[in-house]
């Protein structure tokens, strides 16, 4: 057997412990993240999930019951190397664009292999892939100010100085809200690509469904600090009632097919693709 | 003509304008917004929508070309005030915009900044909050609401104000699907009643549910029409980095291989079902076939 990646077991935390303000945020979550996949994490806001995955590379320590096993090292060890850690596994947070804090695009990239003590050459590589990958020409915007960039070109910025690290695995909290509709097309293809012909391990986390639906391979659900469900998006997005109490909603697929079954049409819950959505209205037309 | 709310001439703008490394961002724009109607302003990352969006409230000032809001001039600044009353802007995130411990203080900080007295300004809080749903909550702190409420209590501190003009920059952006929803009812509703809405958007769905579309690309206008008339065009907005909603792009997935067809070609999910049940085989009577 394969051990996972990633793997987190009844997981347990609570903020400001033992003050008025204690707010406990996880509550015995657990997730296996295997190398390779493409993962999905769903869940109303403030469910828990970027208290999660803070954890999965030491942003946030166990203090409570419960394990965080990253590559076989459990991150309660307090002898963990982080500077590793960190350079393996890259996080792209919600409000990237934030972390910005060069005044040049070029040295805000450059920022994490510069830190590592790469050659210029090494780090020039990088960048000039990290933008690439990112979709920002690298003659045009090198040497622009960060601060006359748009919302979304600042947030491609972000997520290139992560990739610049070169993360096995990646993790994408809400980053790419914020972007056209063609941009996160691209973007998704992207995602596809780094995690195809790179090997890159990748954890989406969206409060767009059809994201979800297009890149995950498996999805987990998350409420109130735990998971309450787990599969394939057709799966995952068939559980009507569920989403619907967790205020998620479901894909305009799942949630066309949905609504023509209960109308008593006989179409497949289960399909999800855009072609296979198609195949299923198809049938029930007269032709 | 004076049903006219907001008009744009020629507007250009760049960041650092003046200065050797000038960022251009809008390149001679004219538009009007006539009151009462329902915008909505879509576009590729850069096209500058969100610096169009802040010269309708004087948030910026025109480099070249000019802005009027009800005939006053963005940029005389005796008349800031007053178009800032005129047009509210909700941003994509409410804690940059929340500064009151409790809701209904939060609410009351704009109006209270204008002078208004009592018991004019309880009325207008009390408004407000009834408008955006969460008069029940006015004695929360709101950091302790969901990131859906705190944008409706952002829209409410925006609405005591009484705005003739809501302008949305990207305001349901970072918000899961049911808040998103929560939001986009709210403006709906305040639109049914009077409010001139501006939408500036990533979602196509949510921009199909505006009058009209406005598309900018590189600081221009690169087309406009009804969300039926711009939709359609779908090579036309490739080029522009943009994509039809995903109802409209099975409904024409679905045309193309059935030869079926559908008029007017249905944006949203819910006119997708009833399109496709309005052409499907009637189902037996009593259930399933």
């Amino acid at each position: 057997m394969t051990e996972p990646l990633i793997a987190i077991r009844d997981l347990h935390y609570t903020y400001l412990p033992g003050t008025p303000l204690q707010a406990v945020a996880l509550r015995g979550a657990s997730m296996e993240v295997y190398a390779g996949e493409i993962v999905g994490l769903i869940g109303p806001a403030g469910a828990g999930k970027s208290t999660l995955l803070q954890h999965c590379n030491g942003l946030l320590r166990p203090t409570e019951p419960g394990h965080v096993i990253v590559d076989g090292q459990d991150l309660a060890d307090p002898t963990v190397d982080l500077r590793r850690l960190r350079q393996m596994v890259g996080i792209v947070f919600q409000h990237p664009e934030r972390q910005l804090f060069e005044t040049l695009v070029g040295d805000d990239i450059a920022f994490g292999p510069r830190q590592l003590g790469m050659s210029r050459a090494e780090i020039r590589r990088r960048v000039e892939w990290a933008m690439r990958v990112v979709g920002l020409d690298f003659d045009t915007f090198v040497d622009r100010p960060t601060a006359a960039l748009s919302g979304g070109e600042r947030r491609k910025v972000a997520i290139a100085g992560v990739l610049a690290l070169r993360p096995r695995v990646l993790i994408l909290d809400e980053a790419s809200a914020g972007l056209d509709p063609l941009t996160r097309e691209e973007w998704q293809e992207q995602v596809r690509r780094l995690n195809a012909d790179e090997g890159m391990t990748v954890i989406v986390v969206s409060s767009d469904m059809e994201e979800i639906a297009a890149l995950a391979g498996r999805v987990y659900v998350m409420a109130e600090g735990r998971m309450v469900d787990e599969g394939t998006p057709a799966e995952v997005f068939a559980h009507t009632d569920l989403l619907n109490s967790l205020g998620l909603g479901q894909p305009v697929t799942s949630w066309v097919l949905g609504e023509l079954r209960r109308r008593g049409y006989d179409v497949d819950p289960y399909a999800i693709r855009l072609e296979e959505t198609v195949e299923e209205l198809c049938r029930i037309l007269r032709s | 003509m004076d049903d006219i709310l907001i008009r744009v001439e020629d507007l250009h703008f760049a960041y650092r304008a003046g200065e050797p490394d000038a960022v251009p961002a809008l390149n001679g724009i004219s538009l009007t917004i006539r009151r009462g109607e329902y915008v909505a302003i879509v576009g590729h990352n850069g096209s500058g929508k969100s610096t169009l969006a802040r010269h309708f409230n004087a948030l910026l000032l025109p480099t070249r070309g000019k802005v009027y809001v009800q005939d006053m001039d963005t940029s005389d600044p005796r008349h800031t005030l007053d178009i800032r009353r005129i047009v509210g802007m909700v941003f994509q995130d409410p804690d940059n915009q929340i500064v009151g411990t409790l809701v209904e203080e939060d609410v009351a900080f704009g109006p209270e900044n204008l002078g208004v007295p009592q018991p004019a300004l309880a009325q207008r809080v009390e408004k407000a909050l009834q408008a955006v749903g969460l008069w029940e909550l006015r004695h929360r702190p709101p950091h302790l609401l969901s990131g859906g409420q705190r944008q409706r209590v952002a829209i409410a501190g925006v609405l005591a104000m009484e705005p003739a003009c809501l302008v949305l920059d990207e305001a349901t952006s970072m918000l899961d699907p049911a808040s998103r929803a929560e939001v986009l009812q709210v403006v709906r509703r305040l639109h049914t009643a009077g409010t001139t809405i501006i939408a500036i958007t990533h979602f196509m769905e949510e921009a199909a549910l505006a009058e009209r579309i406005i598309v900018l690309a590189g600081g221009k206008i690169a087309l406009e029409g009804s969300p039926q008339e711009v939709f359609s065009q779908r090579e036309r907005l490739r080029e522009l980095r943009l994509v039809p909603p995903t109802p409209a792009q099975l409904a024409e997935a679905v045309q193309a291989r059935s030869g079926v067809a559908f008029s007017p070609l249905p944006l949203t999910r819910e006119a997708l079902v009833e399109a496709v049940h309005a052409h499907a085989v009637p189902l037996p009577a009593g259930g399933r076939p």
